[in-house]
């Protein structure tokens, strides 16, 4: 067996791995809020309960209805964005006159409300969700060992990133979602339904925070707690990467959860706090973000 | 009721497109236009000439419905806009060109170009507008911001030909350019009125606005307080010099 610097391969491979699941996470979340935050202007605390939602509907969607992983994974981001529209229309839409603060204590505040309502409910120990059986098992790598689900969650990952980078940068639709972000009035003056775009980027944002939900069932336990301790990660990578950048929030989100493993590696105790140290510098460097435009 | 309608059909052809009547609107608690009034006909082109913070650039925005309140009455093709949001008038025909021209930089410019929506049938096609503006064809792939003030001008322009609107509210669109361009947008100006566009300008620079309009409307603390037919222009010039102040 091959040693690097001092560390079996297996160690740093498995740590990279699990930097690179982590990273798929942050990547989808990060990029939900910064295409919400970008439009709508409002700093989305509710997203971290909005993938716990996921992955609690997930399992709703098997144990009470007998629905698989697989239709979850497409009913579920559509459930959850539904919500999202609805929380949208009812409450947030009545904040867009105020300051962003209100917006941020309001979306905190519905996060409380389903986390508290689901605690109630469910405890807070965690519930079960099996890897379906078509992922179960894995690949020996030689170098490591993979287990399917775990290649799965960062090849899906990285689809969804990469084909909402595309629809954003790429497309008619997209150039409206830029367009507005730049100038809703001016996108409005040319005869396009600005608030109709916002319930909908909206409901995309918080579909997409559904989605991962979805996919971490399987890895971590379904509990009501699991989105708040992500979210605060998540947060500390929208700001490395710059409110509102598509491809800054995926790449950080990416690099980020790879720099996480290696640290595991190399420095464990720091594991917990490099991110929130990288963002420090970022924050004194460059305080846009590493890929924010300076307004 | 038959024979009245049968009346009033003649008089509908020459009756205005655009009307505006007592028209105030506010920025925030701030009341910036005090009853503005004033008709456009069908293949007109107006200017609202007056100095700085008169009103003028205020007044397109309250047509266009993109100012917080206003109340009055802006009738276009005799319907009452005066409740209606932004996106309802554009879908009416009327389209706007602001005087921060309003390039998005995230946007190539080709998507600048292409993306005002169709409003009407008959927009001007793209090929029609790269005559009108050729440097635009060489540029589509560059940033929107990147191009020069004069080519950005000419975007804003051609991207709401491309729509379908035939009344366009063009704000300042010769502001800091160079004479040259100044003179281009004057015959583009020119060429859209042969075509039958009805257009509402702002201008500072009154000797262009006497270049390519039928009748010019004085702004003056929020108030349209003369109206000047292009062909009295030279007999009127002392009294215009005291409005603008030069």
């Amino acid at each position: 067996m091959f040693e690097l610097i001092g560390i079996p391969p297996q160690a740093l491979f498995g740590q990279l791995l699990l930097g690179l699941i982590n990273g798929s996470f942050y990547a989808m979340l990060s990029l939900g809020l910064a295409i919400i935050f970008g439009l709508l202007n409002i700093i989305n605390f509710t997203h971290g309960a909005q993938y716990m939602l996921g992955a609690f509907v997930a399992w709703m969607l098997l144990n009470y209805l007998g629905i698989s992983y697989w239709w979850a994974l497409f009913l579920v981001p559509v459930i959850v964005g539904a919500t999202g529209i609805v929380i949208e229309r009812l409450l947030i839409s009545r904040l867009y006159h105020l300051d962003h603060l209100y917006g941020l204590l309001l979306t905190f505040g519905i996060a409380l409300i389903m986390q508290g309502v689901l605690r109630n409910n469910y405890g807070i120990s965690g519930l079960p969700y099996s890897i379906p059986p078509q992922l179960a098992g894995g690949q020996n790598l030689g170098f490591m060992f993979l287990p399917n689900y775990r290649g799965w969650v960062v090849v899906a990952s990285l689809f969804v990133c990469l084909g909402t980078w595309f629809v954003i940068e790429k497309t008619r639709l997209g150039a409206y979602l830029r367009a507005a972000t730049e100038n809703p009035t001016l996108v409005g003056a040319f005869g396009i339904n600005v608030p109709l775009m916002i319930t909908l980027t909206y409901g995309f944002g918080v579909a997409l925070a559904g989605f991962a939900g979805v996919l971490a069932a399987p890895i971590y336990s379904v509990n009501p707690n699991m989105g708040a301790e992500l979210i605060i990660v998540v947060f500390a990578v929208v700001v490395i990467g710059g409110m509102g950048s598509i491809l800054g929030a995926i790449l950080t989100g990416f690099g980020l959860g790879l720099v996480e493993g290696l640290t595991r590696v190399f420095y464990p105790e720091g594991s917990a706090v490099v991110i929130f140290v990288i963002m420090a510098i970022v924050l004194m460097i460059k305080p846009a973000g590493l890929f924010g435009r300076t307004a | 009721m038959h024979d009245a309608a049968l009346a009033t059909k003649p008089v509908a052809a020459t009756a205005p497109l655009l009307s505006v009547r007592d028209l105030n609107a506010w920025y925030g608690e701030s009341h910036a236009l005090h009853g503005i009034d004033f008709e456009v006909k069908p293949g007109e082109v107006v200017t609202l000439l007056g100095r700085n913070g008169a009103g003028k650039t205020t007044t397109l925005k309250a047509i266009m419905g993109i100012l917080g309140k206003r109340t009055g009455s802006v009738t276009f093709e005799g319907k009452e806009t005066i409740k209606l949001p932004a996106r309802s008038i554009a879908r009416q025909g009327i389209a706007y060109c602001p005087e921060e021209r309003g390039i998005f930089s995230s946007l190539s410019v080709e998507e600048n170009l292409m993306l005002p929506p169709q409003v009407k049938p008959g927009g001007m096609p793209v090929e029609r507008i790269f005559e009108l503006f050729p440097n635009l064809k060489e540029r589509l792939n560059s940033q929107g911001t990147k191009l020069s003030g004069g080519e950005q001008q000419m975007l804003a322009i051609g991207r709401i030909l491309r729509t379908g609107a035939k009344t366009l509210l063009l704000d300042e669109p010769t502001e800091g350019l160079a004479p040259v361009i100044i003179q281009q947008i004057g015959k583009t100006i020119a060429r859209l009125k042969q075509e039958g566009f009805t257009i509402v300008l702002v201008e500072q620079n009154f000797r262009f606005a006497a270049t390519v309009a039928d009748r010019h409307f004085v702004v003056e603390q929020g108030k349209v307080v003369d109206h000047i037919l292009n062909d009295e222009l030279d007999a009127n010039i002392e009294k215009l010099h005291a409005y603008l102040g030069v």
